[in-house]
């Protein structure tokens, strides 16, 4: 298995800039998830490194090799030896599955073992082997769609949006099974991805994409606990943004005294608080008082909509266990542990 | 893909199909004429077979319609492959004419037939003629009401009773026999009239076939139209008489089948040769025995007597190149028929 | 590729082009300002625009019966609904006009014109119908919506496709009719443009009335394109949807039953009793079997070849259609359709003056008479490959080619078995056009070819109704492979 080198790439669509100074490294065996809203580019970038579309610009190298760019000859799709699984899976409705696992492997091997193996490798039982894909549900035809990309043994795999025509309850067994499937294969994998929550959870290393560049990229927890901006920030987890002014690690906000983490940050400056940094209490003296606007309850956790007062932002808790406010009561905030804070440039004097 | 291999299979066969039978057509070395056949190919399948044993030329044939291959002939011009052709009706030879692409007959093979059944330049000769008639229903018009003469057609008795077929080479020819008989005043008052009176069918045969249901009372047609009918099923001439002018009258009007030899035929020879065989006795036996019930014109041969004989026509003396004139489209679209 | 295949169809155009030259302004505006030229206008226009409305109401009334309802014997009237494209018009009209005198003008026009063409319209609409995702039906009845309006807001704009094609089709062979209106009376452009050249010396002016027709279906074709809108079509998932609900007809069945009934008895009944009269009262009537054979293996011959060959000849235009979808692509593919709408004797015309000119050693030979065939006959096959490539998505030939397999493997593996069916019924629907022409194939065709059209023809012509009735038994009946093969469900999973 092989490592990823995007350098530099951009491209453009009839004059719309989709990619711009595109730099991503992703490491031998790594999961990597590129996380961004529809229309960012990700598709885009997974299709050059797959090499369907030509970068007007960049390089790409696969295990240090470059397949595109740097006045190489552009190596065709089907000499990269990259594994795609496309939305949907758009596996080949014509054959069965077997036909479409053994797709990509010489004539000789496709009678041998390795359909089994790959049966087992993505968790389907055997006897699907003769189902047409019509007649597969679409967990299982995603697996399938993982294993035909498989089974050729590509030195990497590349998925786009694979779970995103599932039902929730789909989703999120079948993505733990393709991620299970891509580390026993040792294979170094790039998931392209719209859903937060699918990027932190099965990715080692997230990339996050906003308007064809690449706003940060970094292994999921530091993602979440340091975000290189604001918007980072709250496309990343839920997050509260609060205007406040900075002084020797403190920062003063509608929820009062926060402390601001390893930061050179001064003066003027935008506050990120998660919602589970929010505790509430009952209504105490020097504390930052609000009102219970909504309260929606998830069974692990609830989610407290709460108004500041007198007129305050709307911020939202997230707490623990049963023990729920009722709507309209008033409570205290208290924000413990370190947060995110960004400066604003300047304001003019007027 | 046990799909494919039906569809592949069916190409193959079609491709190496194709590719036999053009190699097939190849083969004949003897002497042949190729003839661009307008008129009924049964009668010239009777015909050719007599003539290649004979002469021992073979004949290959091509058919269509008068009018289209009248215009092949024409795009073709000097590299044509034909080298003889046949019409039913004469205007198409006159347009072939008109493009200087016919070869003078010889004088022997035009004093087979009489004068006025070849045009004055002696470029191409009729060698079989249709007469017009007047088919009618015999239970809606009595004797008395019988037209002496065509132009009677365009007169208020007859309005909504009459039926004809405009479009076609046949009816021109009649209007252009009207024109050259009766001059252009009378001609366009008579094409008024009978835009008037009647209706506008298109095909001989669907102008009897409204004759003999009743739906019109009369209509202008070919004689033979009517006796094939009878000698077929006589669905559609059962309750129909034919009723043919007669002492000139444009409504009597002979039409002719035109032969001509190409000027751009390879084998001139041969080409004449069979022209000549045509209008020969021989030639003209065998369409007077055919199932075409067409007037044969060399006054050696007789059609049987069933048919009302030829000798008994008395047509109008027309001059054949003069048919179908810009005139006669003129007048015909002032009047609304073209 | 595609635009050479443009080139070939546009010959014809070409040839209407300098011939409205050389007849010149003066005599063109006096040809073209007749008022017999306004009566002609009209004629076709309301001909074109009444038989695609009532081929529309017919084929997807029908299509909603066979594919939507349990009405009973489903697939043996969508069988015998496919299968009045085995008649040819000429066939279907001739059968009318001996039954009763009364179909003639425009009424009877209309109607037998539809009866002969409203296939085309029913199969790719109860193609569609059957591809249909029922989720979008059924999440517009939770919102309380009746059937009728579903139907009308959710149902028929998923259909617009398949409605359009198929109505551009019907619009197209109705331009170009000639036989079967001839045979009805109901005098149109085409039905001029024959007389023209059949009453006057002056050619070129009849060719240049041809120009009419091109004018007629340039707008057809900006109609339809504009209709059809800038939406994408192809099914981008590769689950099939799940199978379609189909609605409980009832006591409906007492209407629905008759209605389909009377429409195949209207559309089939009528041409092949009538023929059967004529095989049995027709004094003419032999089967001389050599003959029938020769002629039938010939047709078949010719309408295979020619099929293949078209087929091939659409793949370029109708990829470039689909994946292309720019300016010059949109070009390529419509400026096929301009040669369907034109008679018969006009393109064959064309093709006489353009092969002896530059192409004598082709002058009426199989090659050239397929070239012919293939140019008339494209738009069915542009139009039913097309309608199969898009819903080819290219993704899978991506997928292909990132599983190690190379370009010209991929379109062995997936492209073409995709296209398969698709190209298969595209080829049927050529085969049926081209065993029933006659105009091409008498100019065009190797000496002495006949062909079951051709002795048809000749035997009918001279009034040999009985002996031209067993060539037009046997035209239908070697049809009625390649009604089958279009009749087949092309959305049903290859091999299960």
């Amino acid at each position: 298995m092989t490592s990823v080198t995007v350098q530099g790439v951009a491209k453009s669509f009839g004059g719309r800039q989709v990619l711009e100074g595109i730099d991503l490294e992703v490491p031998q065996g790594n999961l990597t998830a590129v996380l961004g809203p529809s229309g960012c580019g990700k598709t885009t970038l997974l299709r050059i490194i797959a090499g369907f579309v030509h970068p007007d610009a960049g390089v790409v190298r696969l295990g240090g090799l470059p397949v595109v760019g740097a006045g190489h000859r552009t190596l065709p799709p089907q000499r990269r030896r990259v594994g795609y699984v496309p939305q949907e899976g758009a596996l080949f409705p014509h054959l069965d599955v077997r036909a479409n696992i053994t797709f990509g492997l010489p004539r000789g091997l496709r009678r041998g073992p390795r359909l089994a193996d790959m049966l087992d490798l993505v968790e389907l039982p055997r006897g699907v082997a003769s189902r047409y894909p019509h007649e597969l549900s679409g967990g299982q035809q995603q697996r399938v769609a993982l294993a035909r990309a498989l089974a050729p043994d590509p030195a990497v795999v590349l998925l786009d949006e694979p779970f995103s025509s599932l039902d929730a309850s789909l989703r999120e067994g079948t993505g733990r099974a393709v991620a299970r499937a891509l580390h026993a294969a040792g294979a170094t994998a790039i998931l392209v991805t719209h859903d937060q929550g699918e990027a932190l959870s099965l990715a080692d290393q997230v990339a996050v994409m906003r308007a064809g560049r690449l706003a940060q990229v970094a292994a999921p927890p530091e993602l979440y606990r340091s975000p290189a901006d604001t918007e980072v920030a709250t496309f990343v987890g839920r997050a509260a943004v609060l205007p406040g002014h900075v002084t020797d690690g403190f920062a003063q906000c509608a929820l009062g005294e926060v402390v601001v983490g390893s930061s050179d940050v001064r003066g003027d400056a935008l506050v990120v608080v998660r919602p589970e940094q929010i505790t509430m209490s009952s209504p105490r003296d020097g504390l930052v008082e609000a009102r219970v606007a909504d309260v929606t309850f998830y069974g692990h956790d609830t989610a407290v909509h709460l108004e500041v007062l007198p007129s305050g932002p709307a911020v939202v808790a997230r707490i623990f266990g049963v023990q729920v406010p009722a709507r309209g009561a008033v409570v205290s905030l208290e924000v413990s542990g370190q947060v995110t804070a960004f400066g604003l440039p300047p304001r003019p004097l007027d | 893909m046990p799909r494919t291999r039906p569809l592949l299979v069916g190409t193959a066969t079609a491709v190496a199909l194709v590719l036999t039978l053009s190699s097939c057509s190849e083969e004949d070395d003897g002497p042949s004429i190729t003839v661009y056949n307008a008129q009924h190919e049964e009668l010239l399948t009777e015909i050719a077979p007599g003539f290649t044993e004979e002469t021992g030329i073979d004949v290959e044939l091509r058919h269509g319609d008068d009018f289209e291959l009248a215009n092949q002939l024409v795009q073709e011009g000097p590299d044509s492959p034909a080298d003889v052709f046949l019409t039913e009706n004469s205007p198409a030879m006159s347009l072939v004419d008109s493009e200087g692409l016919f070869a003078p007959l010889d004088g022997q093979t035009l004093r087979q037939v009489p004068d006025q059944y070849a045009p004055d330049n002696g470029h191409w000769m009729g060698f079989a003629a249709r007469s017009t008639v007047l088919v009618y229903n015999t239970d809606l018009v009595s004797d008395a009401e019988l037209p002496e003469s065509i132009l009677e057609l365009a007169e208020p008795q007859w309005r909504d009773r009459i039926a004809f077929s405009p479009t076609g080479a046949d009816f021109q020819a009649i209007v252009s026999a009207v024109l050259e008989l009766e001059g252009e005043r009378v001609t366009e008052q008579w094409l008024e009239g009978l835009a008037a009176n009647g209706t506008v069918y298109d095909g001989n045969d669907v102008v009897m076939e409204s004759v003999n249901s009743g739906e019109v009372d009369a209509g202008v047609i070919y004689h033979y139209y009517w006796y094939r009918d009878q000698q077929e099923a006589g669905d559609n001439s059962s309750n129909s008489q034919l009723h043919f002018f007669d002492d000139r009258d444009p409504g009597a009007f002979v039409s002719v089948s035109g032969a001509g030899v190409l000027e751009s035929s390879d084998t001139p020879d041969d080409a004449e040769q069979f022209v000549a065989y045509l209008a020969s006795e021989a030639g003209q036996q065998d369409i007077a025995d055919s199932y075409a019930l067409e007037y044969p014109l060399n006054p050696a041969v007789q059609l049987d007597d069933s048919v009302k004989p030829f000798e008994e026509l008395e047509p109008p003396r027309v001059d054949l190149a003069a048919l179908n004139g810009p005139q006669v489209i003129d007048l015909m679209q002032n009047a609304g028929f073209l | 590729m595609g635009a050479g295949v443009a080139a070939l169809a546009l010959l014809p155009l070409g040839f209407i082009a300098v011939y409205t030259v050389t007849v010149g302004p003066d005599e063109a505006r006096e040809l073209l300002l007749r008022p017999r030229v306004g009566e002609l206008l009209v004629n076709t226009v309301r001909l074109v625009v009444a038989g695609i409305a009532l081929s529309v109401m017919l084929g997807l009334g029908c299509a909603w019966l066979v594919e939507r309802t349990r009405v009973p014997f489903g697939r043996v009237w969508h069988l015998l609904l496919v299968a009045p494209l085995a008649v040819p018009a000429f066939v279907n009209s001739y059968g009318w006009v001996s039954l009763t005198p009364r179909v003639e003008g425009f009424a009877g026009a209309v109607l037998i014109v539809t009866l002969s063409y409203f296939p085309l319209v029913y199969l790719p609409v109860s193609a569609s119908l059957r591809g249909l995702d029922p989720a979008l039906e059924e999440a517009s009845y939770s919102l309380d919506h009746s059937r009728w309006w579903t139907f009308c807001r959710v149902v028929l704009p998923q259909l617009r496709p398949a409605l359009l094609g198929g109505s551009l089709l019907v619009g197209l062979h109705l331009l170009a009719e000639f036989g079967a209106l001839q045979m009805l009376r109901f005098p149109t452009f085409t039905t001029a443009i024959y007389d023209q050249y059949r009453s006057s010396f002056n050619g070129p002016a009849a060719t240049m009335l041809a120009s009419v027709l091109v004018a007629c279906c340039v707008l057809l074709l900006y109609a339809e394109l504009r209709l059809r809108g800038r939406r994408r079509y192809a099914r981008v998932g590769a689950g099939v949807p799940r199978s379609v609900p189909r609605h409980e007809l009832g006591r409906l069945n007492l209407l629905a039953v008759p209605a389909l009934a009377g429409l195949v008895a209207l559309a089939l009944g009528v041409p092949l009793s009538s023929l059967a009269r004529w095989l049995v009262v027709g004094s003419s009537t032999a089967f001389p079997m050599d003959e029938l054979t020769a002629a039938a293996s010939t047709s078949l011959t010719l309408g295979g070849a020619a099929a293949a060959l078209t087929v091939l000849l659409a793949l370029p235009v109708a990829w470039l259609a689909v994946r292309q979808r720019d300016l010059v692509s949109t070009v390529i593919e419509r400026s096929t359709y301009v040669a369907s709408s034109l008679p018969g004797i006009v393109v064959a015309l064309a093709l006489v003056t353009v092969s002896i000119n530059v192409a004598q050693p082709i002058y009426q030979t199989f090659v050239l008479l397929l070239l012919a065939y293939a140019i008339m006959f494209l738009p069915r096959a542009v139009v039913i490959v097309r309608a199969g490539l898009e819903q080819a998505p290219p993704m899978l030939e991506d997928v292909s080619h990132s599983l190690g397999v190379g370009p010209l493997a991929t379109a062995r593996r997936v492209t073409l078995p995709l296209l398969l069916p698709s190209m298969g019924a595209g080829a049927a629907l050529v085969f049926l056009a081209v065993t029933t022409e006659l105009t091409a194939t008498l100019l065009l065709a190797p000496i002495e070819t006949t062909t079951l059209a051709t002795r048809f023809w000749s035997h009918s012509s001279a009034a040999s109704y009985g002996a031209a009735a067993p060539y037009a038994l046997l035209m239908i009946l070697i049809s009625l492979p390649a009604t089958y093969l279009l009749s087949r469900r092309p959305t049903e999973p290859v091999a299960s």
